[in-house]
């Protein structure tokens, strides 16, 4: 066998393996995909392959139980938690990083133990906060929660202090740039891939959401995706094919998202996995 | 005179039992937590009809999150309904908060006459107090399909076959013949976890008294039942809440279901759309027993106790509103007045789901066959964990059917003590 001829060979076998493990991966979406054109009872009568006739009364069902809202809230409100978070987390890991300033390690040492902290413990203060701000009723308490995030702060503690040398924002500073300066024209375009990791995982995070909205809200309209969705469920029964269905729906922007970001995603990932 | 007249006014003012006047004409908005959003809706609409002034603020909550929502609430001391309403499964944790009226007190003063016993006890504290009263009424009997019943057992009529499973042993005797019969492609009960649910339910005994928990005099009789059902194999294998469950109501795996009056609509129509006609209703061994149910309480730190006690007498207990909910949902009350009268609606007039139980008056059935022999236990935040531990030794059951009565006993005795680390077990 000719070395060409092994290489082929070796080449058709890994794109074997990769049709495999699509397949794999891909399989348990698509059955969520044709679930949701089933009649809930026909589900769990046999693996659903092929798409049923049911799709039109499960998306009639969907709809009718306010989808178009929820989505325009969870895409609010995700939003928002990007810019916020992303924002704040930026600026927090910029101090930390490339100023010198006392109490400078304790604010880390905060940080680091705030991650440590189950985010469930804070969640009745947190009401109380946002009771006596007088935002109950809005959807900003699911908002500014991400505001305060330290995987955040700690996640762009580490890229900047890796992707942002100090010689180029001593030059800048020499040419004139001011601090705000800095940040924007500098720091953010140099920590892109971090800056984009950090804005998708906070998206993703914000539209699965469940038990922040589950003990804030308390109006039927600031409902977003996730509590829809669970209410497509009541104390008798489980309408799994509309369930499927909006499932099926509310997962396409984080398959887009993620399809858009996944090279800057997968480079921010893997950034700092190697100490240069 | 006149100054005599606005003295009476000012007195009658004076004694009116609540703070507000919210039942004249004050504007009043009434929040209500419910997992049932097409009942929620349409209720509050109907009674905001009537009563313009009393406006609702609804919110539609899962089941599974009730209990944690009505928490943080408390916990944060904002945003707590008016209207909470407790599931069967959580009902004594719920009483617990010490968050709802007694309704045996003044100004409500319902007393047990007035109620079923069951629906009483069901909405009981510990120490006597009326926490709520009931959504709908769960007096439960066995739901059974028409065709199975001629095949098996040679009759479809309720009372043949109420005669046939008279007690457990009985009901063990014809279970044993149906698994020959049918080579074991039918089984007489769902799984263990609603078997368990049945005998939990019909055995209703004070075992509870504080920390002092008799889960032996209790629970004996039960697990002796339930081990030989089980080691006999002649339960099936569908568990409570599973799709296995649902699926089971049309493909004919099942002899005998849990049904209460929600379970018609929710249990077997919905989950057997073309049975119509070939379902039955009949007596569980050893009479009566509760299966799920909801209770209806009004929040003692509620602005609107007047408004909302209105609201629920109206659509709960007595009103027009039972009337309503009945014609809509098929929801029947747990208070004695509306079914005192012989020609009541609920018996001459034709159910929602009569005729997909062969004609049978299925409210005629429920109250004056099953409800008249069905006892409710009273919950507490300590028997709701007995519940939950429970529920974890019928697991262990299903996956062990060896299990023997012993066996049993021991596990519930480990689980209780392990969620109430307090009790005195015996």
């Amino acid at each position: 066998m000719s070395a060409k001829t092994k290489k082929r060979l070796s080449a058709v076998g890994k794109q074997m393996i990769l049709i495999v493990m699509t397949f794999l991966m891909f399989f348990p979406l698509y059955i969520v995909f044709i679930m949701g054109t089933y009649y809930s009872e026909d589900i769990f009568k046999g693996i659903p392959v092929l798409p049923s006739d049911y799709l039109w009364e499960n998306l009639k069902m969907v709809f009718s139980k306010g989808f178009v809202r929820a989505y325009i809230n969870s895409i609010a409100v995700s939003a928002g938690s990007v810019v916020i978070s992303v924002v704040v987390s930026t600026m927090i890991g910029f101090a930390l990083a490339k100023y010198s300033f006392r109490g400078k390690k304790l604010i880390l040492g905060f940080v680091l133990a705030v991650m440590m902290i189950p985010g469930q413990i804070s969640l009745i203060g947190y009401m109380l906060e946002m009771r006596m701000a007088g935002l109950n009723n809005t959807l900003l308490p699911l908002i500014f929660n991400w505001a305060a995030h330290p995987l955040g702060a700690f996640l762009m503690v580490q890229f900047i202090s890796d992707g942002v040398p100090d010689e180029l924002l001593e030059s800048a500073r020499l040419d004139g740039c001011s601090e705000p300066g800095l940040f924007f024209k500098i720091v953010i375009p140099c920590i892109r891939p971090g800056f984009v990791t950090l804005a998708t995982m906070i998206f993703l995070w914000s539209w699965n959401n469940y038990v922040l909205p589950v003990i804030i809200v308390n109006k039927q309209e600031l409902f977003t995706i996730p509590l829809m969705v669970n209410n497509l469920s009541n104390a008798f029964r489980s309408d799994y094919g509309a369930i499927m269905c909006a499932l099926s729906l509310s997962i396409l922007p984080m398959i887009v998202i993620f399809s858009l970001c996944s090279k800057t995603f997968i480079k921010g990932i893997s950034a700092g996995a190697v100490k240069g | 005179m006149k100054k005599l007249l606005a003295a009476l006014a000012v007195a009658a003012i004076a004694a009116l039992p609540f703070g507000t006047m919210a039942g004249a004409e004050e504007e009043v908005t009434l929040t209500i937590w419910d997992w049932d959003e097409a009942h929620l809706t349409h209720m509050t609409e109907w009674y905001h009809e009537k009563h313009p002034n009393v406006n609702f603020e609804t919110l539609v909550v899962a089941t599974a999150d009730y209990m944690q929502k009505l928490q943080s609430a408390v916990a944060s001391g904002s945003g707590v309904p008016d209207i909470i309403l407790s599931e069967q499964g959580y009902r004594g944790k719920s009483f617990d908060l010490g968050i709802m009226e007694d309704l045996s007190k003044d100004p409500y003063n319902v007393g047990p006459d007035e109620m079923f016993d069951f629906a009483y006890q069901l909405g009981s504290g510990p120490n006597g107090e009326l926490y709520g009263v009931e959504q709908q009424i769960c007096p439960s009997g066995f739901a059974y399909r028409r065709d199975l019943a001629k095949e098996y057992l040679g009759t479809d009529d309720p009372a043949e076959i109420a005669e046939m499973i008279s007690d457990w042993d009985k009901l063990y005797d014809v279970a044993t013949q149906l698994k020959e019969k049918s080579g074991g492609s039918v089984a007489i009960l769902p799984g263990i976890s609603l078997c368990n649910q049945i005998l939990l339910n019909q055995n209703v005994s004070d075992y509870i008294d504080g920390d002092n928990i008799d889960l032996t005099g209790r629970f004996t009789h039960m697990f002796e039942i339930l081990t030989k059902f089980n080691q006999a194999g002649l339960l099936g294998k569908q568990e409570d809440g599973s799709p296995a469950l649902s699926a089971s109501y049309a493909a004919g795996e099942i002899l005998f279901y849990p049904c209460a009056p929600w379970a018609v609509k929710w249990n077997i129509a919905t989950n057997d759309p073309d049975g119509s006609g070939n379902w039955g209703l009949t007596q569980a061994p050893d009479g009566g027993f509760t299966y799920g149910g909801t209770s209806v309480s009004i929040y003692s730190g509620s602005e609107h106790k007047e408004a909302a006690w209105d609201y629920i007498k109206e659509v709960y207990c007595t009103g027009e509103g039972v009337e309503e909910a009945y014609r809509q949902f098929g929801f029947m009350t747990g208070f004695k007045a509306p079914y005192e009268d012989e020609n009541s609606y609920f018996f001459t007039e034709e159910g929602q789901y009569d005729a997909f139980f062969g004609g049978q008056n299925l409210a005629d059935y429920f109250i004056n066959t099953i409800a008249i022999t069905t006892q409710g236990q009273v919950p507490s935040k300590h028997e709701a964990n007995v519940k939950s531990a429970l529920s974890n030794v019928a697991a262990q059951m299903a996956a062990e059917p060896d299990m023997t009565l012993e066996d049993a006993l021991e596990a519930l005795k480990a689980e209780v003590q392990m969620l109430i680390p307090t009790a005195v077990l015996s």
